[in-house]
């Protein structure tokens, strides 16, 4: 009698065991389902933050070559009688507006990374500072040939979630180059 | 009667492992339906804004 009560004490550490090691491998499993979530969730923003960022700065880089060719235009047929001086009045004409386009890009690209936070993807502070010096009457700093002026040969920003940060470092001189690294807490094993 | 017992653990102890892999084969569902459904939103982006 006492033999059997052993037999069926073994069964039910037997189960008890195999209960509690299928239960760790499905939380295990459900760990690293969430994880992959937030992981693809954090690639997805930050492609998206590294889109937003290249466009903006593709835009303002664009309209900067106008600004100089403007610039230098206003300036160097001043010397002309008459024509130079309606050359030069629709050269600043010109840069007014496109320094009105600027601004209004800049408020387009702040208000799409505010939308990106509003989908949880969050970016550090530097992101909002954009690649450009800004000033805050006037929107961006400007050279002497009225380019918005970049921060510097690199710059870098942070889309951040609970778990991973992505680091992006983006150099925009010779050209625009972006590396990314990312940085992952918690690691489970 | 420790027959019957050794069935009903063996039993159990199958269907614990039945459910498990049922349970992770779920998962692995999941996991090809999300990666796909990256993959997508990836090409998306990568339209919109390109490769780099």
């Amino acid at each position: 009698m006492n033999e059997r009560g052993n037999v069926t004490l073994y069964g039910l550490f037997l189960l008890i065991v195999v209960s509690l090691i299928s239960l760790h491998f499905i939380k295990l499993r459900v760990e690293e389902t969430a994880d992959n979530q937030k992981l693809q969730k954090i690639l997805l923003c930050a492609k998206e933050s590294n889109g937003v960022i290249k466009s903006f700065y593709d835009e303002i880089s664009r309209s900067n070559k106008f600004l100089k060719a403007l610039t230098v235009t206003e300036y160097t047929t001043i010397t002309i009688p008459i024509y130079g001086i309606i050359a030069s009045k629709s050269a600043a004409q010109a840069k007014k507006v496109i320094k009105s386009i600027q601004l209004t890009q800049l408020f387009s690209h702040l208000n799409k990374l505010r939308a990106l936070a509003a989908k949880n993807c969050y970016l550090s502070l530097n992101a909002y500072k954009t690649p450009y010096r800004l000033s805050l009457p006037t929107g961006f700093k400007r050279n002497q040939y009225d380019e918005a002026m970049l921060r510097g040969e690199q710059w870098q920003y942070a889309n951040m979630s609970e778990e991973n940060t992505i680091r992006n470092q983006i150099k925009t001189t010779p050209s625009w180059s972006i590396k990314s690294s990312i940085v992952r807490k918690g690691w489970r094993f | 009667m420790a027959i019957l017992e050794g069935i009903v653990v063996v039993s159990l102890l199958c269907s614990i492992f039945l459910v498990t892999l049922k349970i992770n084969t779920r998962f692995n569902n999941f996991e090809n339906k999300s990666a796909k459904d990256f993959k997508k939103k990836w090409g998306v982006l990568e339209r919109e804004y390109g490769k780099k």
